[in-house]
């Protein structure tokens, strides 16, 4: 089956015309039910909880629970944003997030692309394998690699700078090229695992659309231009829209491992300064808040970019 | 490397591709390497530094301090439970709800997607949650670790891959009289398989390297999972030197900061793993167009 | 098919609305917060709280169950003994060597038996500590006693603990309680919050006094000192001629990563002030914060030079304690930087690594600077004190039984040896310097010894599981001029509403110490740090403290009182 399907008209159905609701639901009796055991997990684990997200208007005391705990409304979001040094990292949280987006999306895609030129054979599925390594290290220990790798004095790219004639350069210490550090770090331990579902896609290509092509005439670009990358465009548009619900999220552990003081101007995200702070120190309702904030960005965000899909598309991209 | 009808250009662009993936490789197997090096290394050795191909002598006491806990076992095969049975309890679940929604004959398609996706984006918290588990009574239960296991995401990438099946199959299937449970169990689970293929390893990642939920949820210490552990060896005195309350030591207690030699052990013993597995579901990625489908 | 008469509509708010019934009604607060079963108070009445009651008597039936004794003719059927005090106990696992013990751990089983109490332990990681206890209290689950590493204060504005009074902690273990004023009353503040005590603290006298200099002795040799530098300046001399020899790549690094406020405190000392407390004037009129003081910009302008001079490795921004520990492993540095006194002995590796590839390690005083200042800062008296459930303020019988255990293992230096480290000779045995060690082969879960890690001990009993020469390899670490000069734990006398600014201010501070440092701004600069430092919140912060300080004798003595008077 192949990905690039055609919408097709309604399944024709004996007895037809405008069919009551009722109707509809007794002939799709079976999927509904279907729906019924997903249904139950969701309400149960994720709707039971949500009367938490009340927190964030209150002042949560644990003595008084939930029910009892008194009203405040804003102010904890109030009181995050009056503060000049949230208001940064909610700045930088925005641009480190945006940069990410702009380098790390398209890069697993690209690497899909490039494996898919590859001929089926160990060389393939061992690098494969080998590229998606990186992810499973975590930042605590890849953050150190980074520097150590990044250093002055020892590390292996300002060594290679040297050869070139070029003064070394202290990346992790200048606010900067900290923003580029995180951004090629995160893509050099992402890439490989991101590619997975890209790979997926593109395995599911019917390989008679290529053959065809290649009788046709066409070149390996042209190919991978009017076949592989049409293929890859629903997954790769749902993926793009899917990951802006997280657009607050910054990378907590990456910069967490990886900032230091010089670098706390343009590195400092939501999560590491609340983190730092300890604002959110058995304050509930304080992180309950943050937590809502970034969740309704999200939310906003991902609304917003399916929209445009859904106009750019004729709906087809889009999540909903 | 090239196929016999390909061009000059064609062969350029493949042999970038080769070279690229070439560079690509090193630079991902670098790290780890190094890391796999400093496992084995004496003390001595660990702290020059620097990158090294090989080491001599062999020394083990990293993975020894690793592997030596003795809830080791128990937490090994909590972790096994949930990698299996979770990633399999999610797959099924997954493309099960997955399915009907991608269905354009499902009525109120858009009020019950949304009822999904919203939860997405929105949810309770730790703590809400932890309360509500605590009032179902599923404290210390492993079930607990598992049935958490639809994830709207997912359930979104799973629904727009059924979305492009082609509408064929449904007639296909209800010609034969089948009805949609029996579509799905027998025609359209089978064919999505890369994609539940990739699901199934996002999953068992994630709940190989899950820890926080258990060391919420769990009181009992032995269903604690091997994250736990392995965490508790990463952070050992990590946390005595990150200025939390600046190397204020407790009682008696001089500890050691972990060393270069066991956080590296560490690493490989929660890695291998996974990168055994890998391979297994990397089948259905290369495997391409299955046999007997629908043509357009 | 039979079109029933319901509309869309209709149904979509017949489900919406039973949806939201069943939420509701399934959406109640959690039960109400009792974290443990009521049982036990009845045995309250009949189990008489003496502490001094003798181990075996306890062993008997309780006075209630006397009368059921009598009943002569059922041997088999004994007589139920009274519902014995539960206890629910929050520990730490502290790390992967100290595993939770057992629940039918030897240790365990002696204390129960002695004390005739359930302790029911419940085991949290320290390494997630702080959210594994977050969910559990929002959820009312908080046990009758525990640790608690983090600061207390949102713990007792959430209504988290309990008080207790000092005649409370006097009545039920009077010889712990003498012990620790006799230590000091100042080991009381970190548990006090607005006059009032929340915890019992437990004696640290490695906190006063945790830092020392550690020099290079090979390399002093061969730049031809005999032993290491007493003033600033020839410390500097040292590093300067070690670092021309190419003996070391640099003369010394710090930890700008992860703890950017102890950087060269040993210099700032010699300067007499610390750059991260309030030092006391002279004639006692008030404190002052001791980065935005003269002695700070002295400090700084040393260390600018130094860094100019290729003596600090500029990579002490990115370098946190690893990096440090590795840099000082490989030889790149002559001298350490706050390094704590028992990482540079025997068995601690900054030792260990340097003599192990053939260095030689020398100790040595804090340097003197130009007026003969020397010192460094230490962190208060006590550690982070154990915590009370709020159940517990009324629960009397709890909270006798466990001050009446911490009380006999806190002051039995037998009883303390036994429940940290089991019997000595089978299960442990005293090494060289008479630190005892758990044996290899003993099995620490079993056994039950992460137990006893974290109870109160005496001054005392803390001696004997120290080193022979403890006096002697401390010596460094306690001398000094500057350290006499600060006010300790001030902070817990000071508004919290102001004291919030601190991280801000902090980050401040660290970033424009690294920059004088570094030479990235210039030491004419200095006036402008001081007034944004002010102007940030500075004056804010040194206003109340010097209200906290005018009041804190007050205070201090307030709490005397309290104590006297228990």
């Amino acid at each position: 089956m192949s990905s690039v399907a055609l919408r097709v008209g309604r399944v024709a159905v004996p007895g037809a015309g405008r069919r009551s609701f009722w109707q509809r639901v007794v002939a799709a009796r079976v999927l509904l039910l279907m729906l019924v055991p997903g249904l139950l997990l969701i309400l149960i684990f994720n709707y039971g909880p949500m009367y938490g997200l009340l927190m964030a208007f209150q002042d949560f005391q644990v003595t008084k629970g939930i029910w009892g705990s008194p009203w405040v409304g804003l102010k904890h979001f109030q009181e995050f944003f009056s503060n000049p040094s949230a208001v940064n990292a909610l700045r930088n949280t925005l641009l480190i997030s945006f940069l990410k987006l702009a380098f790390g999306f398209p890069a697993p895609i690209l690497l899909a692309i490039l494996f898919n030129e590859l001929r089926n054979g160990i060389f393939k599925r061992a690098s494969q394998t080998i590229s998606y390594m990186p992810h499973f290290v975590s930042w605590i220990v890849f953050a150190a690699l980074i520097t150590a790798m990044l250093s002055p004095s020892t590390g292996v790219i300002n060594q290679f700078l040297k050869f070139l004639g070029i003064r070394p350069i202290y990346f992790m210490a200048d606010p900067g090229w900290f923003r580029v550090v995180l951004i090629a770090s995160e893509i050099w331990k992402e890439i490989g695992w991101g590619a997975i579902i890209y790979l997926a896609a593109l395995s599911g290509v019917d390989p008679t659309l290529h053959e065809a092509a290649v009788v046709d005439g066409a070149t390996r670009i042209q190919r991978i231009l009017y076949i592989n990358i049409p293929s890859l465009l629903p997954i790769a548009a749902l993926m793009l829209i899917l990951r802006m619900g997280g657009i607050l999220n910054a990378g907590f552990d990456q910069v967490f491992n990886m900032y230091n003081v010089q670098v706390y101007q343009t590195a400092d995200i939501i999560d590491t300064y609340v983190y730092r702070t300890g604002l959110a120190d058995l304050k509930y309702s304080f992180a309950a808040a943050v937590g809502f904030f970034k969740s309704a960005v999200g939310l906003v965000m991902v609304v917003v970019v399916n929209e445009i899909a859904r106009r750019m598309s004729d709906r087809y991209y889009a999540l909903w | 490397m090239f196929d016999r009808y390909d061009t000059l250009t064609d062969r350029l662009l493949v042999f970038f591709c080769y070279l690229g993936i070439l560079i690509l490789v090193i630079a991902m197997f670098y790290p780890f390497w190094d890391q796999f090096v400093m496992s084995i290394s004496t003390r001595q050795a660990a702290l020059v530094g620097g990158f090294r191909l090989w080491t001599w002598p062999i020394n083990l006491d990293g993975y020894r301090v690793v592997l030596r806990s003795k809830e080791l076992g128990t937490a090994a095969m909590n972790t096994l439970f949930r990698v299996v049975v979770g990633t399999g309890f999610s797959v099924v679940i997954t493309s099960l709800t997955a399915y009907p929604l991608s269905r354009r004959d499902l009525p109120l398609k858009r009020v019950l997607t949304g009822v999904f996706v919203f939860t997405m984006f929105f949810s309770g918290g730790l703590i809400p949650t932890y309360m509500w588990v605590r009032g179902l009574g599923l404290i210390n239960n492993p079930l607990v670790l598992i049935l958490p296991g639809l994830a709207a995401y997912y359930l979104v990438i799973v629904r727009n891959f059924y979305s492009g099946m082609p509408q064929e199959l449904q007639e296909a299937a209800q010609i034969d009289g089948a009805n949609d449970f029996t579509l799905w169990w027998k025609v359209v689970m089978p064919l999505s398989k890369p994609i539940l293929a990739t699901i199934a390893l996002w999953t068992a990642v994630n709940h190989w390297n899950a820890y926080l939920d258990a060391l919420i949820y769990m009181t009992d210490k032995n269903k604690y999972v091997l994250q736990i552990l392995l965490r508790r060896v990463l952070l050992d005195t990590d946390l005595l030197n990150m200025g939390m309350q600046p190397g204020q030591e407790m009682g008696s207690i001089i500890s050691r900061p972990t060393e270069e030699t066991v956080k590296a052990a560490l690493l490989i013993v929660t890695t291998v793993p996974i990168l055994l597995v890998y391979p297994f579901a990397q089948r259905y990625f290369i495997q391409g167009l299955l046999q007997g489908s629908v043509k357009g | 098919m039979n079109p029933t008469k319901l509309s869309r509509r209709r149904f979509l708010i017949a489900a919406g609305s039973g949806a939201g019934v069943l939420l509701a009604a399934c959406a109640q607060p959690a039960p109400a917060p009792t974290a443990v079963p009521a049982a036990p108070k009845a045995a309250a009445p009949t189990k008489a709280p003496e502490p001094t009651k003798a181990p075996e008597a306890t062993k008997a039936p309780a006075p209630t169950a006397a009368p059921a004794a009598t009943k002569a003719p059922e041997p088999t059927k004994a007589p139920p003994p009274a519902p014995r005090v539960k206890i629910n106990y929050g520990i730490f696992v502290m790390s992967a060597q100290d595993p939770a013990a057992n629940p039918d751990s030897a240790i365990l089983k002696a204390i129960q038996d002695k004390f005739n109490f359930d302790l029911n332990f419940i085991w949290i990681e320290r390494f997630q500590a702080k959210d594994i206890y977050a969910t559990r209290f929002a959820a009312g689950d908080i046990p009758d006693v525990f640790h608690y590493e983090q600061p207390g204060t949102p713990l007792i504005e959430q209504g988290i603990v309990a008080e207790v009074p000092y005649a409370t902690y006097k009545k039920n273990m009077p010889k712990y309680f003498k012990n620790l004023n006799d230590y000091s009353i100042m080991a009381w503040l970190g548990a006090n919050y607005k006059g009032k005590n929340y915890g019992l603290p437990l004696m640290g006298p490695n906190n006063l006094i945790p830092f020392t200099e550690g020099w290079r002795l090979d390399s002093l040799e061969k730049v031809g000192m005999t032993k290491p530098p007493e003033t600033l300046v020839e410390m500097e001399d040292a590093m300067t001629k070690a670092v021309a020899q190419k003996l070391h790549q640099y003369g010394v690094i710090t930890r700008a990563k992860d703890a950017p406020q102890m950087m060269f405190a040993n210099v700032f000392g010699a300067y007499g002030v610390f750059p991260l407390h309030w030092m006391e004037r002279a004639d006692k009129s008030g404190v002052d914060y001791g980065i935005v003081m003269d002695g700070a910009k002295d400090a700084l302008t040393t260390l600018q030079t130094w860094y100019k001079k290729n003596l600090i490795h500029p990579e002490f921004i990115t370098s946190g304690w690893q990096q440090c520990v590795n840099t000082w492993c490989q030889g790149k540095t002559m001298v350490t930087d706050v390094a704590t006194w028992y990482r540079l002995y025997k068995g601690g590796e900054l030792f260990d690594c340097v003599v192990d590839a053939g260095g030689k390690i020398a100790m040595a005083y804090a340097p003197k600077g130009p007026k003969g200042d020397f010192g460094y800062h230490g962190w208060g008296y006590a550690n982070p004190p154990v915590r009370f459930g709020k159940q517990l303020a009324t629960d009397a019988a709890k909270m006798a039984k466990i001050m009446e255990f911490w009380d006999f293992a806190g002051t039995d230096k037998d009883f303390a040896y036994y429940i940290r480290y089991g019997k000595e000779g089978t299960d442990s045995e005293r090494d060289a310097y008479g630190v005892p060690q758990i044996k290899k082969e003993t099995d620490r879960a079993k056994l039950g010894t992460s137990i006893g890690i974290l109870t109160p001990s005496n001054i005392e009993v803390w001696k004997t599981f120290q080193r022979k020469d403890y006096e002697d390899i401390t010596k460094y670490a306690k001398a000094g001029t500057t350290n006499q000069k600060y006010v300790r734990d001030l902070g817990v006398f000071m508004n919290p509403d102001v004291t919030k600014i601190g991280p801000e201010l902090q980050l401040l501070q660290s970033k424009w110490e690294v920059d004088f440092i570094t030479g990235a701004k210039g030491m004419d600069k200095w006036g402008d740090f001081v007034k944004e430092y002010m102007e940030k919140g500075g004056q804010a912060m040194k206003d109340e403290a010097n209200r906290a300080y005018k009041a804190m004798t007050g205070d201090l003595d307030a709490i005397k009182k309290a104590i006297e008077s228990a």
